[in-house]
């Protein structure tokens, strides 16, 4: 089933984190219970425990219950430490050092220290797909047991931003499996949860972690970080792929949280009065990837008048989900998100005259554009079918394609295949900024030859400043999406539904957290 | 004495013919995922990761080796009875199957149990009943099991009596340790689902095999020397349905499980079909081609039986 | 899904049945046939119609009419993309039909090939037969799983993934038949006179294995409807644009119990072809032989 496997795949998940404003939070005024076991209905079952190769977000929704790193991201997004207690950065970026926090535990009773830490390191550096971001390192060290230190080769202002990434997050395993390969751990963390038991494609049992040493330098949970407290005995994971059948379970007491709730059967949900719904807004930007180096979308002009065909309110509503509008490439409360108004005046031009008229400029013959999608994510076919319904009414002559997702991430990727338009979605970009967007933009629209963007990358990697670097990625949205290599759609979040005996919820949405929580 | 010395050639040739199926059935497996378009690594690596990146998780996975290798590599395994591992699951095709089978075997066995005994009830009595409006209305009930598409009355199954009755689970697999009634409530409905085709295509096959045998001289013969109705259509018939029963058995469990790749998809049932549908969409080749081989095999071994018991109940069979 | 059974009821239906004259004639007094028939034909002149019957763009989407229940405007409501749901039924007939038609011509071509081939030759029958067994020991709807996610979502690899997995039901039909036929007087009396190997397929064996194939046939025309809905369910079958029953079935499945109208029409008009294909075979098994009359 398409859908069960999508949602367990790679984009999804890729999506993540991510601040949402913080609102009035719903204070609870009852002293939390402790015991009893939570049932969570999720779409699909995790593929690996492994933290550095999970990019989904049902692993990383485990994992991050299981696993800790040195830093995070705090309740706004900024950088906060966990297993370290202390981090310092060398005035010329070179040296990131680290003090550790004395006393914590693994899941297997030892205590972790710098030796742990640096195999840590050392085996994300061998097996993770995001290593080449770590590039720069010359090497770790491990002066004393509570010490750990990165020197790099040359100078980086935005290696915590790295480290703390909730893709591919950065772990700290005990020293012992350094030489694990690949997707090959013991599934040994120093989270508030343990590991029971997994069975996979059916259920994943979690369980507290009695020995967790919470980190009491804040009196309570910030982000994925502060002081947690776990009162549930264990919770439950169970993988549903059909939404109404996870409704169904909410429905009837089976399960007290459910994942990915379509919008349209949300009054399913609150027609009950014990149970209710919850948005995790935003997780991702959806945009249409215009492959600039293929055929006629190689022209400026026709990949402008794709973007003046599109009406972002009919796709919103009619590819269903939680969407809302954004013309940036950050969501609101990130450190890079610049403003109110539009980098550009190519977002949701929905003027297909003026579409029109852009191919008659570029002396557009009829010619046939390939819009390739799968049939592994749902939402990214009902994207395209809007989209292509959208230019058929500007003009343009499509041609639709529908293959598996594996293709279709390999021609995105690779720049390989015949296709003009695709669509995805990106999400820690969102959250973690330019340096994190700058592969995907020299990836999936192929962008060659821009010396604009080349150089505003430049200039925000020398930016010493918040300020300077907010300027550059200005300039870089305005290549980007000014030349419509991307064409942003929405920034998209996921509702969830819940029984209102679960207590506790937190408002900041990043992954699944289930400390804090407990069963009334 | 001779007797017995031709059934042991017939098995003997059974197991003979046997052999170059199971062969072929090993290459077509590889062919066919051979065929498949797009790469397992992608997914693995990650939608942000690097061209780079994927090669190396390709060279990880070994699917850098040419066609050629990986057929080699695969026949020699399978010789030493290494069915190779999924790249998804982190665990050897054997134990992916282990663990799902008692899912899929719990479903198949459970519909079937429902299917022998309604299915023969109600052909034969279509077929003695035959043309009265009893035969009418047992038909147009066999014919809408043939009729309906599974997937389809699942899901209306689910909003009916999950959603709105609330009588069943919606989904999910409790396994018999938990107690026979988690696991039966747990798969009742899915089971029954599954069971209307087989009961509309057992009904039917009953039927037009008891007119057969009605038809029959002997019978006809117990009729003309005037012995009991029940004794002579009961005895002929039981004899008939036991064959029946044995020849049906194969193509039922067949029919169960390719039905439960569907029902299993729809209950969220954890089961061999619903882990293949996920592996083929994930380019999983080796989980996919395990399995393949490994249902192949079964089914081979499943017709090797029945062929072997219907010559027993039958004396009237003679192989050539 | 099950293609070895309707083997076996096709078979002992039929082997050697001389054919008849006035078949015809007797089967429009065959109530099953008269209403298979009815049903079958009023379906497909929708389908080849639906431009006349609907002048609607099946693809046009108006999000604004999303989830409309069925009314006057809309018979069968609209789905999530305000699309006209009758409309997409009518065209989704249109692939259907023809992946079922199809399926059931090309395969029954390719059957009776095979088979006549495995019982006039004996040196082929062998591996004939066992390429067959090795093709039946999947389950059908898993084997054309596979060769359709082999060949990518098309109309064309659903055909050949479904052909190829009804094909050795065909196989076993039409070599049995042939072999029945090939013991027969007249055909034995053709040998000796020294009617040469193909004469005799053509003039005397085809034709007699014909009854049994195109019973058999008439069942897999409804066997691989249901199972190209099952294959686009899954998602590995008909990919949008294009409308065929089971993918609107798919579509809408999320939506199942809000805007019930989605799946519930496609849903019944497999149902209805099914049901009609299957009177349909009952009706010619019948007709074409004595002994299993009663359907009636």
């Amino acid at each position: 089933m398409n859908r069960s496997f999508a949602r367990r795949s790679v984009t999804l998940a890729l999506a993540l984190v991510l601040s949402a404003p913080f609102i009035a939070t719903n204070v609870q005024a009852q002293t939390p219970k402790k015991g009893g076991t939570l049932v969570y209905a999720s779409v699909s079952g995790p593929g690996t425990l492994d933290p550095y190769l999970a990019s989904s977000a049902v692993e990383l929704e485990v994992i991050n219950n299981l696993f800790e790193g040195l830093v995070t991201l705090d309740a706004h997004n900024a950088t906060r430490t966990m297993l370290a207690s202390k981090t310092t950065i060398s005035p010329d970026f070179k040296t990131y050092s680290f003090e550790l926090r004395k006393g914590v535990k693994f899941h297997n009773g030892q205590e972790m220290t710098s030796v742990d830490v640096k195999a840590s390191f050392e085996r994300y550096k061998r097996v993770s797909p995001n290593a080449k971001n770590l590039d720069a390192v010359d090497h770790f060290d491990a002066p004393d047991p509570y010490s750990f230190v990165i020197a790099l080769k040359e100078s980086n202002v935005v290696l915590l931003d790295i480290i703390k990434s909730p893709i591919y997050p950065l772990m700290i395993l005990p020293a012992s499996q350094k030489d694990k390969p690949a997707r090959d751990i013991d599934v040994i963390g120093t989270g508030p949860y343990k590991l029971g038991e997994w069975v996979k494609d059916s259920h994943l049992v979690i369980t507290r972690f009695d020995d967790y040493v919470a980190d009491t330098s804040v009196a309570g949970r910030d982000g994925y970080g502060g002081r947690k407290t776990v009162y549930l005995d264990s919770v439950r994971y169970r993988f549903v792929p059909e939404a109404t059948t996870r409704i169904a379970a909410l429905q009837n007491g089976e399960a007290q949280l459910i994942s990915s709730v379509p919008s349209e059967l949300t009054a399913k949900i609150t027609a009950q009065k014990d149970l209710a719904i919850r948005e995790y807004f935003p997780q991702l930007g959806s945009y249409v990837i215009v492959n600039s180096q293929k055929g006629l979308t190689a022209n400026v002009l026709i990949r402008q008048a794709i973007a003046a065909a599109i009406n972002v309110d009919d796709i919103i509503e009619g590819a269903g989900g939680l969407n809302k509008r954004n013309p940036w490439m950050s969501f609101p409360d990130t450190p890079y998100y610049i403003g109110d108004t539009a980098p550009t005046p190519w977002y949701d031009v929905k003027d297909p005259a003026k579409a029109k008229e852009l191919l008659r400029q570029a002396g557009y013959k009829n010619e046939k554009i390939v819009i390739e999608t799968n049939s592994n994510y749902q939402w990214m076919r009902d994207t395209l079918l809007i989209v292509a319904e959208q230019l058929k009414a500007a003009g343009f002559n499509i041609d639709f394609k529908v293959t598996d997702w594996t293709t279709n991430a390999a021609h995105m990727q690779q720049g390989t295949g015949d296709w003009n338009l695709s669509t995805t979605a990106f999400g820690p970009d969102h959250v973690l900024g330019p340096q994190q967007w700058r592969p995907v933009l020299y990836t999936f629209p192929h962008i060659v030859g821009n010396d604009a963007l080349d150089k505003a990358y430049a200039e925000f990697f020398a930016g010493a400043t918040l300020e300077a670097r907010r300027a550059s990625w200005l300039a870089i949205q305005q290549q980007v999406l000014g030349n419509a290599y991307l064409i942003k759609i929405a920034d998209t979040g996921r509702l969830s539904g819940y029984s209102q005996k679960l207590k506790g919820q937190n408002d900041y949405v990043g992954i699944l957290q289930l400390w804090d929580l407990w069963l009334d | 004495m001779r007797k017995e010395a031709g059934l042991t050639r017939i098995v003997a040739f059974k197991l003979l013919q046997a052999v170059p199926v199971i062969l072929i059935i090993s290459v077509l497996a590889f062919l066919l995922l051979s065929l498949l378009p797009g790469d397992p690594a992608t997914i693995i690596a990650g939608e942000q990761a690097s061209p780079a990146a994927i090669e190396q998780v390709r060279k990880q996975l070994g699917l850098d080796r040419s066609f050629i290798e990986q057929l080699t590599i695969w026949i020699f395994n399978l010789a030493r009875g290494n069915f190779g591992s999924s790249l998804i699951l982190n665990q050897t095709v054997l134990s992916a199957v282990g663990e799902r089978l008692p899912v899929t075997l719990s479903l198949a066995l459970l519909s079937i149990s429902f299917t022998i005994p309604v299915g023969v009830f109600l052909g034969s009595l279509a077929a003695y009943f035959r043309r009265s409006w009893i035969d009418t209305v047992v038909m147009t009930v066999a014919l809408l099991g043939v009729s309906l598409p599974a997937f389809w009355i699942a899901i209306l199954g689910v909003i009916l009596f999950s959603v709105q009755l609330g009588w069943v689970p919606s989904s999910g697999y409790a396994p018999l340790s938990q107690g026979f009634g988690p696991w039966f409530a747990s798969i009742a409905l899915p089971a029954l689902i599954l069971s209307l085709f087989q009961i509309g295509f057992l009904a039917r096959m009953t039927r037009s095999a008891m007119l057969d045998v009605l038809g029959q001289d002997y019978i006809r013969t117990a009729r003309a020397k005037g012995l009991g109705e029940w004794h002579t259509v009961g005895k002929h018939a039981l004899r008939n349905a036991l064959i029946l029963i044995i020849t049906a058995t194969g193509i039922l469990l067949s029919a169960a499980i390719g039905g439960s790749v569907i029902i299993e998809q729809v209950f969220a049932l954890p089961g061999i079909g619903r882990m293949v549908v996920q592996a083929i969409m994930a380019r999983d080749y080796p989980l996919v081609q395990g399995t393949m081989l490994i249902l192949g095999f079964t089914f081979v071994m499943i017709n090797l039986i029945v062929d072997i018991l219907y010559t027993l109940a039958d004396p009237r069979v003679r192989h050539d | 899904m099950t293609d070895v059974g309707i083997t076996s009821l096709a078979v002992n239906a039929v082997a050697a049945a001389p054919r008849r004259h006035g078949t015809f004639r007797r089967l429009l007094r065959h109530r099953s046939f008269v209403i298979g028939f009815t049903i079958i034909l009023l379906l497909t002149l929708a389908a080849v119609l639906a431009p006349l019957i609907s002048s609607i763009d099946p693809t046009a989407m108006k999000v604004r009419f999303r989830f409309r229940p069925p009314s006057a405007a809309f018979w069968f409501g609209t789905d999530q993309f305000g699309r006209d749901v009758f409309t997409r039924v009518l065209y989704g007939a249109r692939i259907s039909l023809f992946v079922g038609f199809a399926v059931s011509v090309i395969s029954g071509i390719c059957g009776a090939l095979l088979g006549v081939i495995a019982a006039q030759f004996r040196r082929l029958d062998g591996p004939i037969m066992r390429l067959m067994d090795a093709l039946m020991s999947f389950p059908a709807i898993l084997l054309a799983l596979g060769i359709a996610a082999a060949l990518g979502p098309r109309v064309s690899s659903v055909i050949i993934a479904l052909t190829v997995a009804y094909i050795p039901a065909g196989v076993r039909i039409v070599r049995a038949a042939a072999l029945t036929v090939r013991e027969m007087d007249y055909v034995q009396a053709a040998k000796v006179s020294g009617a040469s190997s193909l004469r005799i397929i053509f003039r005397h064996i085809l034709p007699n294995c014909l009854s049994p194939l195109l019973v058999h046939l008439t069942f897999i025309f409804a066997y691989a409807m249901l199972a190209e809905a099952a294959l686009s369910f899954i998602g590995v079958g008909i990919q949008p644009p294009i409308a065929s029953w089971g993918n609107i079935i798919a579509e809408g499945r999320d939506y199942a119990t809000q805007a019930w109208w989605v799946m519930l029409f496609p849903g019944i008009a497999i149902s209805l072809a099914a049901l009609s294909l299957n009177l349909l075979g009952d009706a010619l098994g019948d007709m074409l032989d004595p002994r299993l009359k009663g359907g009636e």
